[in-house]
Order: structure tokens, then C-alpha cells, then sequence
């Protein structure tokens, strides 16, 4: 009885250091898919791939599914209606975007390094997931009056923001000046 | 053997007058003249200031006999002894005020803040340091600012001196951050005078830094009414116009900005500053062509000698956006071979040489050799530093008005030289005045340009990472160009449809191109081509 009592105790004991065990993983295992899912978002966001216009890319920082849409472009080639429209997913889409297996296993990007590098091994699709993308409500129509250099930043492919500094004001310059009244010319 | 003879007796000579010396001279003149000083003249100095002497030099200075009454307040402020005190630091008061109507600024400093320190009277207290400030501002001499600041109450300062003191104040509370503080003492030396151009320029500024530029805007165009029917090469006016226009850049109005830069003189001391930043609007609204053809003139021989790196990267990020490659390798090889290897001089000159001296020595130099080439003489760069920063650090506004104020010093010298035979105590008062300024406005220099030389480095130091980047996207452009070179040859055939000899066109003939330019021609020269970047794309 006293044996049948002990190994009572101890199974009971050991299963639950097993569960307890095995929470702690699950949730280590969580932890470390949200960091990864999170700097592959930042980097898709940051960088303006060069497929996907401004508007798209807004509109992919503020939902998942976009990001998961716009980085599938490349690899999947869905169907595209237009170049200056939102990518959207509808409701029969099945992206595996949180999956483990969906996120690529490097290290977050650097600041430095180019994103063209990591982005296509970003999202593996199956070949039997389906995409309908929604164009209707995203249309834009109309021209620009004034192009801005920033507009033409993102049209071209090369990195300009890390090759340029833009000059927002010539206050230093313009501090010097005061000189020009001591010296009474 | 002769030559010998006369050496040995000369020195004999020589060794004999020393020995004489000191009974040649009296005792009292020993003791009281330097022996550069004529026997004559050291006696008439010696004389002990008569009572009369306070009151004829106060008549000397009513009639603006400024030297003779110089002379006498000297005398009554430094070499009397049966005096009282009150009137010696009186005399030293006046002693001041007629240096400074001899032009000898520097000098009269020092008459002026004996009196403002050791006057009893407050008025004379008062008088002395309102005198100070005027002069402080004119040299610009900030330890003597602080001391007149420090000393003085507001609402006993004259209402010219309160102007100035207003902007210094308003100055203060700026470079500590308090922007809205000084631009309210900006404010009251506005109040005061409303034509006060010093003042409504400061205020611009101030509104530029609270990023309020509209606001500047205003100012800068109020201060070029006052100054628009003056020459076109006044550095004011040109102040006012660029000021304008980089009021109209901050607020992002590229197109006023541009009318405004175009209106600086091409030989106005701005010019060359306003270049770049014109290329910089231009670039803003991408009129890439224009501000290519505004780098140009930067980039021609007559402006070269400038330290200017933020132009190269500027043509370099131009020439890839219109995807002339080979053009902006070219760009970067010229960045490289006149900044990244002066950088290594530079920084090496600047850390093992902490010595002031040292820098003030090349300076000196460059001013030299800056002299040379503007006299059309054959210069040879004897600078340890690349001359074409020393240079640029002496057109430093710092640096440029302290060499001014040591030029200035030069000719108040001269003009003690000049009296010399007349007042020679005076003149030997205000020499060692002079030279112990000379020795520490020179250590200002030094220290004022090493410290824009540091800036510059650091400048440097960003615009080098930049060019890398640079050259990493031109190789990966080259690469692209190259590729599209090799697998689309059907598109250099497209070139070839130009190769005939003449041809006329809108009015136009059209000659291909034999490898020679004309200078003055350069702006009717025109080029067919395919646009690269549409080939890439």
C-alpha cells in the first residue's frame, strides 16, 4: 500500500514538472516567434520594396495581411489589377503569417543592410492557397502638380535616404551673418 | 686686417658707451623712462601735471584737439601725485573718450575700465562703462562685454548703448537655448530704434530656429527695404536678399527661394555660398539640370580653392539620378583625392599640435600666400594644412573679423608711431596695450579656427560615409547599365541616327560633336542621347 501510495505521489509529481516543463517552452517558443515576426514587419515596412507604391505601403504597416500580401508579390506573382492599389486580403485567404515555419529563420535585419537580400525568403506560400485581392475602394485618380524629391526617392531603386542628407534649413549658415553687422560694412 | 681693427674699436666703443650709460642718465629719468624714449621729451613728460593742466585739456577736448587733450588727461590720469582722485579718474575717462576719437580703440579700453572700476562717482561709473559697451561691440571683445554687463544696471544705460545692450542680452539668451527670451530682447532694441538692422536680423534668425520661418521672412524683407537702394555689392543688402530666400527655403517655397537667390550679385562676397544653396533648391524641386549647371560654376577653377565637400556629394547624388555614371565616378575620385586624403593632415596637424601658436603661424602663412595670388605674384602653398581650407577658414566670419580687428590694431600702431615724437609717454602706453592685445587676439584667431577647423572634420566625417554609399549604388547603376549595354545592342544603334554631319532642325544646326568646347559657348551646346535611366527602366 505504502509502495502503491509513493509511486502514486511520484507520477503525479512528475507529470506535473513534465506539464509545467512544457508550458515554459510553449511560451519561450512564443516569445521568440512574436520578436521575429515583429522585425521582419519593421523591415518589410521600412524599406519601400520596389514593387509596392507609397499608398500600398502605408497600407501594409497598418494591417498584417497586407505586409503578408505585399511580401507574397514577389514569390507567389499574385493577380495584380493595378500598380497604384492596395493589396487586401478577403476572407478565404490563409496566409500562415504568425506560423513559425512562415517566418524565415536569419536574425533581424540590420539597419545597414539592404532588405532586398532578406525579402523574398520572407513568406513561403503552398501552391493549393488562394488569393483574391480587392482593388474597388483603393483607386486613385488624378495627377501630381508638383512632383516632390521624396516621390522620386521611392520611384527609384537605389537607397538615396542613407546616400543623402537633405538640407531642411541654412540656419548655421544664416547664424554667421550676425558678423556681418560688427564689422559695419 | 683693417676690417679687423675698426671691428675691435668699435666694440671698444660700444663697451665704453655702456659703461657710461647709467651716469648719462638722471636718476630720476632712470627710473621712471624707457630708454627708447629721447632725453628731451622724457623731461618735458616728466613734469608733474600742474593743477591747470585738467582744465586746458577738457578745452583741448571741447575743441576736438583730441591728441593734445589725450596728452594732458594722460598726464593728469597717470603722472600726478599732488591730484585728488576724483579727477584722476575723471581724467581717465576722458583720457578714453579722446582714444576713441583718435581711432585708438583698442588703447582706450584700458583708461575706461580703470575709471569704471575705481571711480567714486557714479556717474562717471555710469558713462565709462555705456563707452565700454560701444567699444566692446565695435571690436568685439566678449570679456570685455561680460565685464561691462556685469557692472552695469539696466536703467542707468544711455539709449544707444541700451540697443546694444538689448541685442548682447538678447544674444546671451540664445546661444542658452531661451529663444523666446531672446527674442524678446530683440524686441526692446527694436522698440527703441525701429531701423535697427542688427536687431531685426537677429530676430529673423531667432524665428528661423523656432522654425517659425514665415515669420522670419517678414524681418529679413523689412530689413532689405531699408537696405534696397544701396549698391548691389553691399554685404548687408546681399544678407537681406540671401536671408530671404532661405526664409522661403525652410517653408519649403522652393520657387520664391530660387528668385530670391538669383537676385546675389555675381560679385557679391555671398555669391558663391548662395550658389549651393540655389543648387540645393533647385534640386528640392527637382529641376536636376538647373542645379547641375549652378554645381558647375562651384566646380570651375576661380571657385576650386574652397573647402566645399557638401557640393561634390550633392553633383555626385545629381549625376546618379539622371544615371550618368561614369560622370559620377569621376566625382567621387575627385572627392576622395582632395578630402579623404587630407582628412589624416588635418586631423594629425590639429591633435599633435595643440599649440595656438602653431596654427596662428599658418594662418599667417595662408594670408601671405592669399596675398600673393590676388597681386597676380607667383604663390608657392607653404601651409602644413592644405591651403584650401586655411583659406576658407579665413573667410570664417569669426576668424575674418578678428583678422580685421588685428589689422585695425596694426594701424592704431601706426598712428602711436605717428605721435610718437610728440607724446612719447603716451605713445609707449598705447604700444604695450596694443602689443599684449595683438599677442592674445592672435590666440583667439588660433583657437577660432581650429575650432571651425574641428566642425569642418566632423562635417567631413558624415559627408565620407555618404560618398561611400554613394559609390556602392554607382558600382551596383554601372553594373545595371552594363547589363542592359550587353543584352539590348539594338539600343547604341539609336545613337547612330544622330551621326549624320549637318543637320537642321526648329531652327537649329546641328554639328556632332569633334572634342573640343568653347568656354563662353558652353550654354549653346546641346546633346542628343537617349535618356539612361529609360533604358534601364
Amino acid at each position: 500500500m505504502k509502495h502503491w501510495n509513493r509511486s502514486l505521489i511520484l507520477g503525479v509529481i512528475l507529470s506535473m514538472a513534465f506539464v509545467f516543463i512544457w508550458s515554459l517552452e510553449t511560451f519561450a517558443q512564443n516569445q521568440k516567434n512574436n520578436k521575429k515576426t515583429a522585425a521582419t514587419k519593421k523591415a518589410a515596412v521600412n524599406t519601400k520594396a520596389s514593387s509596392v507604391s507609397k499608398p500600398a505601403a502605408k497600407a501594409a504597416a497598418k494591417s498584417e495581411s497586407a505586409t503578408n500580401a505585399k511580401s507574397v508579390e514577389k514569390s507567389a506573382a499574385p493577380e495584380v489589377v493595378g500598380e497604384e492599389s492596395v493589396l487586401e486580403e478577403v476572407a478565404d485567404v490563409d496566409v500562415p503569417l504568425k506560423d513559425d515555419s512562415a517566418v524565415s529563420q536569419g536574425p533581424p535585419p540590420d539597419q545597414t543592410s539592404l532588405v532586398k537580400d532578406v525579402q523574398p525568403q520572407m513568406v513561403k506560400m503552398s501552391k493549393d492557397k488562394k488569393f483574391k485581392i480587392n482593388f474597388e475602394d483603393e483607386l486613385i485618380t488624378g495627377a501630381q502638380d508638383k512632383p516632390e524629391l521624396e516621390t522620386i526617392f521611392s520611384r527609384k531603386k537605389m537607397n538615396f535616404k542613407k546616400m543623402i542628407r537633405l538640407r531642411e534649413n541654412f540656419i548655421n549658415e544664416s547664424e554667421k551673418g550676425k558678423e556681418f553687422f560688427r564689422e559695419g560694412i | 686686417m683693417k676690417v679687423k681693427k675698426q671691428k675691435k674699436i668699435s666694440l671698444r666703443l660700444q663697451l665704453i658707451l655702456l659703461s657710461l650709460l647709467p651716469f648719462l642718465i638722471s636718476p630720476s629719468a632712470r627710473s621712471q623712462t624707457p630708454s627708447t624714449v629721447p632725453k628731451a621729451k622724457v623731461r618735458v613728460a616728466q613734469r608733474a601735471a600742474a593743477p591747470n593742466d585738467y582744465k586746458s585739456a577738457i578745452d583741448f577736448f571741447r575743441k576736438k584737439e583730441f591728441l593734445k587733450s589725450a596728452v594732458l588727461f594722460h598726464k593728469v590720469g597717470y603722472k600726478s601725485e599732488n591730484i585728488n582722485e576724483a579727477t584722476k579718474t575723471r581724467a581717465k575717462y576722458y583720457l578714453g573718450l579722446s582714444l576713441v576719437n583718435l581711432k585708438l580703440n583698442q588703447v582706450a579700453t584700458v583708461p575706461l575700465i580703470v575709471a569704471a572700476k575705481q571711480s567714486s562717482d557714479p556717474e562717471v561709473r555710469r558713462k565709462s562703462l555705456n563707452m565700454i559697451i560701444k567699444i566692446a561691440d565695435k571690436v568685439d571683445d566678449p570679456k570685455l562685454l561680460r565685464f561691462a554687463l556685469e557692472n552695469l544696471d539696466v536703467s542707468k544705460v544711455s539709449d544707444v548703448s541700451k540697443e546694444v545692450f538689448y541685442i548682447l542680452l538678447g544674444e546671451q539668451y540664445i546661444a542658452e537655448g531661451k529663444i523666446k527670451e531672446g527674442t524678446a530682447a530683440f524686441e526692446k532694441a527694436l522698440s527703441l530704434d525701429s531701423r535697427d538692422l542688427s536687431a531685426m536680423y537677429r530676430m529673423g534668425v531667432a524665428y528661423l530656429k523656432l522654425n517659425q520661418p514665415r515669420r522670419a521672412a517678414e524681418f529679413f524683407k523689412r530689413m532689405y527695404s531699408y537696405l534696397e537702394k544701396r549698391k548691389v555689392t553691399n554685404a548687408q543688402r546681399g544678407l537681406a536678399i540671401i536671408s530671404v530666400a532661405r526664409a522661403n527655403y525652410q517653408m519649403k517655397n522652393f520657387a520664391e527661394a530660387i528668385e530670391w537667390y538669383k537676385m546675389v550679385p555675381k560679385d557679391h562676397p555671398f555669391y558663391r555660398e548662395s550658389q549651393l544653396e540655389l543648387a540645393w533648391t533647385y534640386f528640392r524641386s527637382v529641376k536636376f539640370r538647373s542645379a547641375l549647371s549652378t554645381l558647375e560654376t562651384l566646380h570651375t577653377p576661380y571657385y576650386d580653392n574652397f573647402w566645399d565637400p557638401e557640393s561634390l556629394t550633392l553633383r555626385s547624388i545629381l549625376l546618379m539620378f539622371i544615371c550618368q555614371a561614369d560622370e559620377a565616378e569621376k566625382v567621387i575620385q575627385t572627392f576622395d583625392r582632395l578630402y579623404n586624403s587630407s582628412y589624416q593632415t588635418i586631423y594629425d596637424f590639429i591633435v599633435a599640435s595643440p599649440d595656438p601658436q602653431l596654427l596662428w603661424q599658418e594662418i599667417a602663412r595662408a594670408r601671405a600666400q592669399l596675398k600673393k595670388i590676388r597681386e597676380r605674384q607667383p604663390a608657392k602653398s607653404e601651409t602644413r594644412l592644405p591651403f584650401f581650407l586655411v583659406r576658407t577658414i579665413l573667410d570664417e566670419p569669426k576668424v575674418r573679423l578678428r583678422l580685421r580687428l588685428l589689422d585695425d590694431m596694426d594701424k592704431e600702431k601706426a598712428i602711436l608711431e605717428i605721435f610718437k615724437s610728440e607724446t612719447p609717454f603716451l605713445s609707449e602706453f598705447g604700444r604695450k596695450i596694443i602689443e599684449k592685445r595683438t599677442l592674445s587676439l592672435r590666440r583667439d584667431i588660433a583657437i577660432e579656427a581650429k575650432n571651425e577647423i574641428v566642425t569642418k572634420l566632423s562635417a567631413l566625417a558624415d559627408f565620407s560615409t555618404q560618398m561611400e554609399f554613394i559609390n556602392y549604388e554607382n558600382i551596383t547603376l554601372k553594373k545595371e547599365l552594363t547589363k542592359v549595354k550587353m543584352s539590348t545592342p539594338e539600343a547604341n544603334k539609336e545613337q547612330e541616327q544622330f551621326s549624320r554631319k549637318v543637320f537642321v532642325e526648329n531652327g537649329y544646326r546641328y554639328w556632332p560633336f569633334q572634342g573640343e568646347y568653347w568656354r563662353d559657348e558652353i550654354g549653346n551646346y546641346q546633346y542628343f542621347g537617349r535618356n539612361l535611366c529609360e533604358t534601364l527602366e
